[in-house]
């Protein structure tokens, strides 16, 4: 179903946030740069010899993290620190300013596309955010790849016949870099949680041992056991979440690019293009599979809280119905029926000397007695409309317009019944709009929209009044979310200050 | 002289609507039953006039006075059928409806206590008319107030369309408006010309068309 139900807080960008300043803006830049310098420094440490692209190209994670999480107005840093990190002594000169526009390149690109297509929270917090981080980074990478390996060819770095082979060394070997750097900065850039118990540092430290032991022992054993380390990346991922994952991750891949540079281990094979394609490969696996565990266990945690405090509301929302109805009767038809009961006594006493007078009480006390009965049959209805059950969401909704001070139109409604869960649902979110509308809005008239097409009830109620109602907590509103979502459906508010209100929901329902 | 059979499942209820039924000469209480099966059975021995019962009742609680009523217009089509609801909804008058209106009439709980109101349902449906609450009506009119239809009808028309639509004749809504029997005739023609509703002698039926107008449908 649609997204718009969620919000969470926006973890980016906080240079975004703060103001404006030249000096602010200059900062960033350098610190862009040197981050940028310093990875790329750290990637020639763990790498063969020779031009050939990195293993793991570091800086292209160090700079996506940054544009993400900064903005993508600091971009002039990439192209300081790649120009700064360029090996000019094996390289033309214009082929590295061509190997540099490629990977300025590459990560405008895909902070772009991280950001476009991961709208709310963090990428990864949930399973497709994880899979755009890994679209983004590979279309990035592609651009790089391509841009960086024509600028060789045309320098003559490299031959026809190697462009295959370097384009892809290039490409896997961005793609693995910002797969380990931009998650481990992404988890570990929010606030690290408060009050971890004793037991949980101790946890954490075992599983830190337990990961630099196994991924030592992985990946330096001749014998081809490197997927040894799965164990305890799981273990990272299910107990420590999006910081274990892309910390044992990371702890990972310096192991298997140390040892395979070192020439011992699994991933050292007979040539040195094929020893970085398996490390390359073994790295964007581990970080895909782990990070995407942790993604799904965030999700989870996220969904069991969410339904969690969901249960508490709907809990309380009863309770508050109950003493809702309890007030209604005390203060209605209890009270009339005392009164009554009052002036009955009254009567008697009269009519045994003014038998005219008593006449007239009583047919004040009848009356009252109507009254009370027209209360206690809106009551009734209220609590449960006998007319949803009986006839369905659209003989249902005609009695809400009926009841309606705000004159209703009904648009569009249902053209036979549907089930049960989803009649109740649809009606009470209609019954609640417009009884705000009819509470605060200042609305002249009300519209209506209900639909059920293809096992969904869509519902829609606008009103022209003053807008700008908010979903507070323990509104009504909330409760009609919570109804909403429990059924597997979502809503939706949209009130302008001054443009009216308009509720929308979907609901699964199917034809009964 | 009206024979009635009662259905109601509270006792209380039952009592009550017993002792109203026997101040009223004109009508003898056959039976009384407290669920649709005996009810059933009952109606279908002594084929009373009139069935007057409760809207809901054992074994569902739900709609089975309106269930009965659509069994009976197939059965026993001379039977008539006064429903009693505490249902101030249009929805179970138009189901009672469905079949035709003739013969059956939609009454809100309360009415009972009014003895003359009572007597007019049975004798009406006893003669083959219908009659809804005027609650009800009165509901359906003020919700359409606004309505661009409704605002083609002068005040009056408007009283009339509701009358009409509570099941009366042409002579009780004369009497009860104090005019001549061919005003209201007029009146009448007038308004469903300009509701665009389609002219119909027949009573019942135009109870029906009325209703259905009142409700937001076309007839």
């Amino acid at each position: 179903m649609s997204e718009f139900v969620y919000h969470e807080s926006a973890e980016r960008p906080w240079l975004d946030r703060l103001p404006h300043s030249p000096v602010r803006y200059a900062v960033g830049v350098v610190a862009l740069g040197g981050l940028y310098y310093a990875g790329a420094k750290t990637g020639y440490l763990l790498e063969f010899s020779g031009p050939v692209a990195a293993i793991v190209w570091l800086p292209v994670g160090v700079g996506i993290s940054f544009l993400y999480l900064g903005g993508v107005a600091y971009w002039p840093g990439l192209v300081i620190g790649d120009l700064l990190a360029n090996d000019y002594s094996v390289l033309p000169l214009g082929s590295a300013l061509g190997q540099t526009c490629g990977n300025v390149l590459e990560v405008v690109i895909a902070t772009l596309l991280l950001r476009r297509l991961v709208k709310h929270g963090s990428p990864l917090a949930s399973v497709r955010g994880v899979g755009v981080i890994a679209v983004s980074v590979a279309a990035g990478a592609a651009v790089s790849a391509t841009v960086g390996a024509a600028s060789l060819l045309s320098g003559s770095v490299i031959g026809f016949g190697e462009l295959p082979t370097v384009w892809r060394t290039w490409w896997l070997g961005d793609a693995s870099g910002a797969l380990l750097v931009v998650p481990l900065a992404l988890a570990w850039y929010a606030p690290l949680p408060q009050g971890w118990s004793r037991a949980r540092w101790l946890e954490a430290g075992a599983l830190l041992a337990g990961v630099v032991a196994l991924a030592d022992f992985a990946t330096r054993s001749t014998t081809p056991i490197a997927y040894a380390v799965f164990p305890v990346l799981i273990w990272a991922a299910l107990r420590f979440g999006q910081r274990g994952a892309t910390l044992a991750v990371a702890v990972t891949a310096v192991f298997a690019v140390w040892n395979v540079t070192h020439y011992v281990g699994p991933f050292h094979v007979d040539s040195i293009t094929r020893s970085l394609l398996t490390t390359q490969l073994f790295i964007a696996v581990a970080a895909l599979t782990t990070l995407s565990l942790a993604a799904a266990v965030t999700e989870r945690e996220r969904f069991a809280m969410r339904l969690g405090a969901s249960r508490l509301r709907l809990i309380s929302a009863s309770d508050n119905a109950r003493r809702r109805i309890e007030h209604d009767l005390h203060d209605g038809a209890q009270l009339r029926l005392t009164w009554l009961a009052q002036r009955l006594h009254d009567s008697a006493g009269i009519a045994r000397r003014e038998p005219q007078r008593a006449a007239a009480l009583l047919e004040e006390a009848e009356g009252e007695l109507q009254l009370a009965i027209d209360e206690l049959r809106e009551l009734a209805h209220g609590i449960h409309p006998a007319v949803l059950v009986d006839f369905g969401l659209t003989e249902a909704l005609k009695s809400l317009k009926l009841r309606s001070s705000i004159p209703v139109e009904l648009v569009e409604l249902p053209s036979g019944r549907l089930d049960s869960a989803a009649e109740t649902v649809g009606y009470y979110v209609v019954a609640e709009a417009i009884a705000n509308a009819q509470k605060y809005s200042g609305a002249s008239a009300i519209q209506v929209r209900a639909a059920a097409t293809r096992g969904v009830l869509r519902l829609e109620i606008a009103d022209d009044g003053v807008g700008g109602a908010a979903e507070r907590s323990g509104s009504g509103l909330e409760g009609l979310r919570d109804r909403a979502e429990a059924g597997g459906g979502a809503l939706e508010l949209l009130s302008p200050p001054g443009g009216g209100t308009r509720i929308r929901a979907e609901i699964p329902a199917s034809a009964a | 002289m009206i024979r009635v059979v009662l259905g109601e499942d509270s006792f209380l209820a039952r009592e009550g609507i017993t002792r109203v039924l026997e101040s009223i000469d004109e009508v003898e209480l056959v039976a009384s039953c407290s669920d649709l099966d005996e009810l059933r059975s009952t109606v279908e021995h002594v084929e009373p006039d009139v069935v007057l019962t409760d809207i809901r009742m054992p074994p569902t609680n739900t709609d089975e006075g309106i269930r009965l009523a659509g069994e009976l217009r197939h059965s026993l089509p001379e039977v008539g059928v006064v429903v009693l609801s505490q249902h101030a909804e249009p929805a179970y008058a138009m189901s009672l409806f469905e079949d035709g209106s003739s013969q059956r009439a939609y009454l809100l709980k309360e009415r009972v206590k009014d003895k003359d109101e009572l007597e007019r349902a049975l004798r009406e449906v006893a003669d083959g008319r219908s009659m809804v609450d005027p609650r009800i009506v009165d509901k359906l009119v003020s919700a359409r107030l606004s309505d661009p239809g409704l605002d083609k009808l002068t005040p009056r028309e408007r009283e009339i369309l509701a009358l009409i639509a509570e099941g009366r004749s042409n002579t009780s809504i004369a009497e009860s408006l104090g005019i001549t029997k061919r005003a209201v005739e007029r009146h009448i023609n007038g308004i469903f010309v300009r509701l665009d509703l389609p002219e119909d002698g027949d009573v019942n039926r135009r109870v029906k068309a009325a209703l259905l107008y009142l409700t937001g449908e076309t007839a």
